[in-house]
C-alpha cells in the first residue's frame, strides 16, 4: 500500500514539476520581454537589434534560477522527484517574484539605488512592510518544522536522541537574516534584492528542515505531499496572474 | 528549591504571562478602534444609508424593512445581514465603531468556544490571526457592509454551529434553557446570513445530528436539533433563491456559460493559492505535526469544521464572483481547528507551548506593524 502511494506520489510530482516549471520559464520570458530587459540592455550597448539580447537575458535569468534551484537540492543530497518537487514547490510558492528589470536596473543604475534619500520614517515602515511580508508565510512554517523536530527528538530521547542538524543551521542563518534586517534599513533601494537572499535562505532553511524530518519520519513524509500541492497551486497562481498582468500573456 | 518556592515561581510565571497578554490584547483592540475611528462610511455603507426602494436617508425601521422588500426582490437574498447593516448605519459612525469592536472580541471568543480552548493566550492567538492570516483586512474587518457581512454574520454563524458541535463532544450534555425558542431565530438568522456560509452551517449541524442520532445513535433526536436545522435551511433557501440574486447575476454575468465555468475555475484557483494560502498552510502544517510528530488524531469537531470550510469553499463555485473577504469565515473555521490543534499540542508536549507564543509573537508583531501603518498612511485605508 505505502509502495503504491510512494508510486502514485512520485508519478504526480513529475507531472506537477514538469507543468509548473515550463509554466514558470514561460512566464519568466513573458515578463522580461515585456519590461524590455533585453531591449535596455541592447540599447545601452548600442545595438539595434534586440532580439540576441532578449534571448540571453532570458537564458541568463533560467539558468540562474535553475542553477539555484539544483544547488538547493544538491547541498543536501537530495536526488528524488518528490525532493525535487518539494524544493521546486517551496519555490515558487513562497520565494518572491524578483522582475529582470529591477536586477537591470540596480546593476545599471546602482548609484542612483545607492544614494536613496529616504527619511528614517519612511525607510522603517518600507523595510518593515518588506521584512514582514515574507516572514507572513516562512515564519509560522518554520515554526512548525521546528517544533515537529523537536517533539521527534523527545519522542527519540530514550534510543539515540540527537536534536536535528537542521535546527543548528536555522540558528546561524537567523543570526545572518537579523543581521539582513538592519542591514535593508541602511540600503532600502536593495528591497527586492535583499527580499530575494533573505528568502532563499529560508528555503534554505525549510528544505533542510523538511528532507531530514521526511528522512526521520515516514508518515510525515508521506502526509506532507499534500501541502506541498498546495505550494504548488499558489506557484500556478503566482505565474498566471505575471502572465495575465504583462500584457503578452 | 522547596515546593513552596517553586510554586510561587509559578505563579509570578502565571501573573507575568497574563499580563503580556493582557496588554497584547488591549493594544490590539486599542489600534482596531482607532483605526475604525478613521475609517469613514465609504462605497456600499453609503447607499445602504438609504432607503433603497426611495433614494431618501434612513429615518426608521419601517424605512428598513422596506429597503430589505427592495432588497430582496431587486439585489440579493442577504436580508439578515444588509438589514443590520442599515441599523448599524443609523446609529453614526462613532457608535458603529464600538459595535464593530465588541463584534470582534465576540468572535474572537466564539472562535476559541467552537475550538474548545479556554486559555488567554488563544484567545490573543486568534486575535493576531485574524488580521495576520486575512485576505484583506480592511474590506472584511474595517469597511463598515464588510463587517457586517462577514465579522457579525461569522459571530451567529459560530454560535449557531457552537450548539451542534457541544452536544458533538458531549451526547450527554445538558439542553441549554429555552433552546427550542430561540434556536429558531437563530437557526434562520444563521441560514439567511450569507450564500455561502449559511447553508454550508445548515449542512454541518445536519451532518452532526444524523452523526449523533443516526448513525452513533448516542443521544435521541431532540426537538431544537430538527427546528435549528429546518430553521436554517429555510434561511439557507431564502438567501439563495432571492429574486434579486438572478437580477444581480443577469447585470453582472454577461459571458457564456463555457467561458463562465472558466472563470469560475479560475476564481476557486485564487481563492485556494491567494486568499486563503495563508491560513490554509498552517492549518495543514498543523495538522501534520500534530498526526505525525504527536501521534494524535482530530477530533469528530475538527473534522466537522474542515467539512464546513471546504462546503463554504466549494459553494463559491455557483457564485459569479469569489472576492477575496468572502473568504473570511473559512478563514475563522479554519483558525478555530488550528487553535484547538495548538492546544491538544501543548497538553502532550509541554514544551511546545513557547513554539506557540514565539508564532502567536510574531503574528501579534505582524498585527500590531500592518494596523499601525493603515493608521499613519491614510490613503491604505480610504475606500478606493
Amino acid at each position: 500500500m505505502t509502495k503504491s502511494l510512494v508510486r502514485a506520489e512520485k508519478i504526480i510530482a513529475v507531472l506537477l514539476s514538469l507543468s509548473a516549471l515550463f509554466l514558470y520559464l514561460f512566464a519568466i520570458h513573458d515578463r522580461q520581454t515585456a519590461q524590455g530587459v533585453g531591449y535596455y540592455v541592447a540599447l545601452r550597448f548600442q545595438r539595434e537589434d534586440r532580439r540576441l539580447f532578449d534571448l540571453g537575458a532570458d537564458l541568463l535569468r533560467a539558468a540562474a534560477f535553475l542553477g539555484l534551484l539544483l544547488f538547493s537540492c544538491a547541498v543536501f543530497k537530495r536526488k528524488g522527484a518528490i525532493s525535487f518537487f518539494r524544493a521546486f514547490s517551496l519555490w515558487i510558492g513562497m520565494m518572491p517574484f524578483v522582475d529582470g528589470a529591477t536586477l537591470v536596473h540596480i546593476l545599471f543604475d546602482a548609484g542612483a539605488v545607492w544614494n536613496s534619500k529616504m527619511s528614517l520614517a519612511d525607510r522603517f515602515w518600507q523595510s518593515g512592510a518588506q521584512i514582514l511580508g515574507v516572514l507572513r508565510y516562512w515564519f509560522p512554517l518554520l515554526c512548525l518544522l521546528l517544533l515537529c523536530g523537536r517533539m521527534f527528538c523527545q519522542k527519540d530521547s530514550e534510543g539515540t536522541g540527537q536534536p536535528l542538524l537542521s535546527a543548528r543551521m536555522v540558528r546561524i542563518f537567523g543570526v545572518v537574516q537579523g543581521l539582513m534586517c538592519v542591514l535593508l534599513l541602511a540600503l532600502p533601494g536593495f528591497g527586492e534584492v535583499w527580499k530575494f537572499v533573505f528568502g532563499y535562505l529560508l528555503l534554505l532553511e525549510s528544505i533542510a528542515l523538511i528532507e531530514e524530518l521526511c528522512e526521520k519520519n515516514e508518515s510525515w513524509s508521506l502526509g506532507s505531499f499534500w501541502l506541498f500541492v498546495l505550494l504548488w497551486i499558489r506557484g500556478i497562481c503566482k505565474m498566471t496572474e505575471i502572465l495575465s498582468t504583462s500584457g503578452l500573456g | 528549591m522547596g515546593k513552596s518556592d517553586r510554586k510561587d515561581g509559578m505563579t509570578r510565571k502565571n501573573f507575568i504571562a497574563d499580563v503580556i497578554i493582557w496588554a497584547g490584547i488591549l493594544l490590539l483592540l486599542s489600534l482596531e478602534w482607532l483605526l475604525h475611528g478613521k475609517q469613514i462610511f465609504m462605497m456600499d455603507d453609503l447607499w445602504y444609508s438609504t432607503n433603497l426602494a426611495t433614494g431618501q436617508p434612513l429615518r426608521s425601521l419601517g424605512d428598513v424593512l422596506e429597503s430589505q422588500v427592495w432588497h430582496f426582490l431587486n439585489w440579493g437574498g442577504r436580508n439578515i445581514t444588509h438589514g443590520i447593516l442599515q441599523m448599524v448605519l443609523m446609529c453614526g459612525e462613532r457608535a458603529a465603531d464600538g459595535i464593530n469592536l465588541l463584534m470582534t472580541v465576540l468572535l474572537g471568543a466564539m472562535i476559541c468556544k467552537v475550538a474548545g480552548v479556554r486559555d488567554r493566550i488563544w484567545f490573543l492567538a486568534v486575535q493576531c490571526l485574524l488580521i495576520g492570516v486575512n485576505a484583506n483586512v480592511r474590506m472584511s474587518m474595517f469597511w463598515q457592509s464588510g463587517a457586517v457581512n462577514y465579522v457579525y454574520s461569522t459571530v451567529w454563524l459560530l454560535f449557531f454551529l457552537w450548539i451542534y458541535l457541544r452536544q458533538l463532544r458531549d451526547a450527554e450534555a445538558a439542553q441549554l434553557p429555552a433552546i427550542a425558542v430561540w434556536i429558531l431565530p437563530l437557526g434562520l438568522m444563521a441560514g439567511w446570513s450569507n450564500e455561502n456560509m449559511g447553508p454550508a452551517c445548515m449542512l454541518a449541524a445536519a451532518g452532526v445530528t444524523w452523526y449523533l442520532c443516526f448513525f452513533q445513535k448516542k443521544c435521541k433526536l431532540r426537538l431544537w436539533m430538527a427546528e435549528g436545522i429546518v430553521a436554517a435551511a429555510a434561511g439557507s433557501v431564502l438567501v439563495i433563491v432571492a429574486p434579486g440574486n438572478f437580477v444581480r447575476v443577469a447585470a453582472i454575468e454577461k459571458v457564456g456559460f463555457g467561458e463562465s465555468v472558466l472563470q469560475r475555475i479560475d476564481a476557486m484557483l485564487v481563492a485556494t493559492g491567494d486568499f486563503l494560502f495563508p491560513v490554509f498552510l498552517l492549518t495543514g502544517a498543523t495538522i501534520l505535526c500534530y498526526v505525525c510528530f504527536c501521534g494524535g488524531k482530530p477530533e469528530p469537531v475538527n473534522w466537522v469544521l474542515l467539512a464546513t470550510a471546504c462546503a463554504a469553499h466549494g459553494a463559491m463555485l455557483l457564485s459569479p464572483h469569489y472576492p477575496d473577504r468572502a473568504t473570511f469565515g473559512i478563514m475563522a473555521l479554519c483558525i478555530a481547528v488550528t487553535v484547538s490543534l495548538w492546544d491538544k499540542i501543548c497538553e502532550r508536549h509541554a514544551d511546545a507551548r513557547k513554539w506557540f507564543w514565539l508564532m502567536s509573537a510574531g503574528f501579534f508583531l505582524y498585527a500590531v506593524f500592518l494596523l499601525g501603518q493603515c493608521l499613519i498612511f491614510t490613503d491604505i485605508i480610504v475606500g478606493d
